[in-house]
């Protein structure tokens, strides 16, 4: 596939994940803050996220399996989880750790259990669609080509 | 009785055909009174969209054009619905001072896109530069567009490879040259001979057109010549009749069928006529020719006096240009290294006409001897051989980056070195050079797609090592959208005085880079070198500001000189904060929790004692605090910083990061001695937001 037509197909596919919702707006905020003296800040950051939620969402686990359910402990985890995913623009692990931080003030273990379902769900999901898009785009790099700059539009 | 019979029959024959017509006008009327009405729609939506679009932008760009068409749309309209008027003979011919070069290049730059997205290159050939010394003209403007619109979106259409040219350049009037029009109106021909050669003598005009054809003016001549379908030779004539299309058209091809009908009208109107051309043998498509009268502007000949290229002094280079090489002077080199093949071809015809000399990469591979080439024609450093021979062995022994090179004489393809008299040496021998004395400038043309971009770039890196900078431009041509250019990859090390140039490189693109050459102005003083951080280069098409690209609201830094001290313990965060403060000029400090935080102002306060300052200021000029955090929160860690600065009488403003802004955590932000809240994620655009508001309330400085 020759590189104008990866770049177009790596192009649809950003936008379709903001358009289904797996990415907002913060997104574009930290592609914003790529140049060249950071030009794989955006995969750094990105695979930070992947690493800590991956231990929160063990740890999660962890938590509500106890006999004596530590919910403080567990809402503090989801607000971290919250955090990090709000803060690059992963949209709907953050709403479903809203969710999820609901019920942990209603002390609803069942509800709880639910959400970190929902949570790890949506988590797998965008780490999906983004190894995708670092595959799109590392293969575009190595045909020699470049990324291009997404429109800022509204969403 | 027979007779009245066939007269009835054809009174009601032609009542129908009235009837007809008369049904069709009012459809007409009607379907065009809908179209006006989307059109109009259209064009107040894109008025409104300029408003939020950033100016010089590619969106910008891009609702302009889409304002054009639209505009050109309901231009369209009303020609077709005039159709039946130039029938009649009742269309008026406007008249109005434009640029016809521009005008070209427009509608060029507006096909391109649609065409390249189908592997079809659009390329404006200036053939001898006529069309660009005469290009301020009065005529009507609207029409021609609409000529060259018609049959660029016909070529575009029937063509699926290969290129479309769009030429243009101006005859001398003689009977011999005036175009033979179609058989079908031969009368017509003959009378255009007639008012060619009497000028002034129009009144056996029996054509009913408004055509005044003034002494004043010019005939130009067009060709759309496209390497499509063809058409094959016995439908040429039918094609210009309304209504009829070529069958074997493209799947999906739609069309009126009207176009080429009006284009023949509208050109007649204009005082020409436009056939198609044979093409040599071999090769295939369609080459439209026409021409039409324009009057140039003696306004023009004064806008060629005139340096500057924006201003539309199109024609300025071709007066500019040498015919003769000074013998003093080594002339530029171009390389080009271009795609596409018609383009290529055109580019490296216009440049040798002006006198450049011209090397051309047909493909990627093929640069790095090129380059090669070039390197030994400028660099000239005079070595003798032991024996005297002037046979040239061209060793490049030492090449310093200063100018410092002995010249040979004469035009360089391999001549013969300057032998010393007597002199014996095996050293080459460098002399300083006089101002009459220059090696060549070499400037490089480089389709950025041509390759993969890597290989490309090291090329020229290599060659520039061996080139004195001052005397080598690169001009980068890339797609404004989808980059070929990774300036990652590159890690950022173009040129500061290197150019990216959109394509489709033709018109006032190509003169901009031909006037960067010394012989057309171009200067030879290098920018002083940068630390080439930021984006070091030089967009020809667009200055987009770097604000826009980074997110921030202007070119300054800010905190430029300050020192921020950032509490997060996420590690993302502190990422986050990192880029953006450094972005806005800050000095950043990191760290995990709240107990670090109050050990580092306890740190930064004793090294401050320690080092006798008198009057201790603030480590930090600002903190941003998480708030909930591990061993310490924000809460707890700004009471305790608090306590310490209060000692000294100092106060470090305190921004918190909290995720939710409920009016209860506010209140805590506030009683715990904060002196600001941002809401996370915080980008640069909030930091700032909340620092001005700090600083306004005078507790920053």
């Amino acid at each position: 596939m020759e590189v104008g037509q990866m770049q177009r197909r790596l192009a649809e596919f950003t936008k379709s994940m903001f358009m289904e919702g797996f990415l907002d707006g913060q997104f574009l905020q930290l592609q914003q803050l790529q140049d060249e003296s950071n030009p794989d800040f955006v995969v750094e950051v990105v695979s930070l996220f992947f690493q800590d939620s991956e231990k929160l969402l063990n740890d999660l686990t962890l938590a509500l399996d106890q006999q004596n359910v530590d919910f403080k402990r567990v809402d503090a985890h989801v607000h971290q989880l919250k955090g990090s995913s709000s803060s690059i623009g992963a949209q709907r692990v953050k709403n479903a750790c809203v969710v999820f931080r609901n019920f942990c003030e209603e002390q609803n273990l069942e509800g709880c259990m639910g959400c970190l379902q929902q949570v790890k769900q949506e988590f797998y999901l965008v780490k999906n669609k983004f190894d995708t898009l670092f595959t799109l785009e590392q293969q575009i790099v190595a045909a020699g080509g470049s990324i291009p700059a997404m429109e800022i539009t509204s969403f | 009785m027979h007779l009245r019979a066939v007269l009835i029959k054809q009174m009601e024959a032609t009542r129908q055909a009235e009837s007809k017509s008369m049904s069709k006008s009012n459809a007409f009327a009607q379907a065009s009174h809908d179209v006006r009405a989307s059109l109009a729609g259209i064009i107040g939506l894109i008025d409104i969209s300029y408003e939020e679009v950033s100016p010089g932008s590619e969106l910008e760009k891009n609702l302009k054009q889409m304002e054009s068409c639209a505009k050109d749309l309901l231009g369209f309209l009303n020609r077709i619905l005039d159709t039946s008027k130039v029938e009649a003979g009742k269309m008026l011919l406007e008249e109005e001072e434009f640029d016809l070069a521009q005008l070209l290049q427009d509608v060029v730059d507006l096909y391109h896109p649609v065409a390249m997205r189908k592997g079809v290159d659009v390329v404006l050939d200036p053939t001898d530069g006529t069309v660009l010394r005469y290009s301020l003209v009065k005529g009507d403007r609207g029409k021609l567009k609409q000529i060259l619109s018609n049959l660029l979106s016909n070529a575009v259409k029937f063509t699926d490879g290969g290129h479309i040219s769009v030429r243009a350049w101006v005859k001398k009037p003689s009977l011999e040259d005036s175009i033979l029009a179609s058989p079908r109106s031969s009368g017509w021909e003959r009378l255009m001979c007639l008012v060619c050669e009497k000028k002034d003598e129009d009144s056996g005009d029996e054509v009913a057109n408004e055509f005044q054809r003034s002494p004043n003016s010019a005939e130009f001549v067009f060709e759309v010549d496209d390497t499509g379908k063809g058409i094959p030779k016995e439908k040429r004539k039918s094609v210009f009749e309304n209504y009829i299309q070529v069958k074997e058209t493209a799947q999906g091809q739609e069309g009126t069928g009207l176009g080429l009908g009006i284009v023949q009208s509208l050109v007649r109107l204009m005082g020409g006529d436009i056939t198609i051309r044979d093409k040599d043998m071999g090769e295939r498509g369609t080459c439209f020719r026409f021409n039409v009268f324009l009057a140039p502007c003696d306004a023009g000949a004064t806008k060629l006096l005139e340096e500057d290229l924006e201003a539309g002094g199109y024609g300025a280079a071709c007066r500019l240009g040498l015919t003769t090489r000074s013998p003093k002077s080594e002339g530029s080199h171009v390389v080009l290294l271009i795609q596409n093949e018609e383009r290529r071809r055109t580019c490296r015809s216009y440049l040798e006409k002006l006198g450049i000399e011209v090397l051309v990469a047909s493909q990627w591979q093929d640069l790095p001897m090129i380059l090669k080439k070039v390197q030994m024609k400028v660099v000239n450093v005079a070595y003798h051989s032991s024996s005297g021979k002037s046979e040239m062995s061209w060793r490049i022994e030492r090449l310093s980056k200063s100018a410092s090179c002995k010249k040979a004489p004469g035009r360089v393809r391999g001549v013969p070195l300057r032998s010393l008299d007597g002199a014996d040496q095996s050293l080459p021998v460098y002399r300083s050079p006089s101002p009459k004395d220059q090696a060549a400038f070499v400037l490089l043309i480089i389709d950025a797609s041509a390759g993969p971009f890597q290989q490309i770039f090291m090329a020229v890196t290599e060659f520039r090592k061996l080139i004195p900078s001052a005397r080598c431009k690169v001009v980068w041509l890339d797609k404004p959208t989808m980059r070929s250019i990774d300036l990652r990859a590159i890690k950022g090390k173009l040129d500061p005085d290197d150019i990216i140039m959109s394509k489709p490189f033709h018109g006032t693109r190509l003169l901009r880079v031909i006037r960067l050459l010394p012989e057309f102005g171009g200067s030879l003083q290098k920018r002083p070198s940068e630390q080439v951080k930021a984006r070091p280069v030089q967009n020809a098409e667009a200055a987009k500001p770097l604000a826009e690209e980074t997110g921030n609201t202007s070119r300054e830094k800010p905190l430029s000189g300050k020192r921020v001290l950032v509490v997060d313990d996420s590690e993302i965060m502190r990422k986050l904060a990192l880029r953006n403060l450094s972005n806005l000029g800050a000095t950043v400090q990191l760290c995990e929790n709240g107990k670090e935080a109050v050990q580092l102002i306890r740190d930064g306060i004793d090294e401050l004692r320690e080092r006798g300052v008198s009057d201790i200021c603030r480590p930090y000029e600002y903190i941003l605090m998480d708030c909930q955090m591990p061993a310490m929160d924000g809460f707890e860690a700004t009471r305790k910083i608090r306590k310490e600065e209060r000692r000294y009488g100092i106060h470090t403003p305190i921004i918190a990061l909290t995720a939710h802004s409920s009016g209860a955590e506010v209140k805590k932000i506030f009683e715990a001695g904060m002196d600001f809240h941002v809401e996370k994620p915080a980008n640069g655009v909030r930091l700032m937001k909340a620092i001005s508001e700090i600083q306004s309330r005078g507790g920053g400085v």
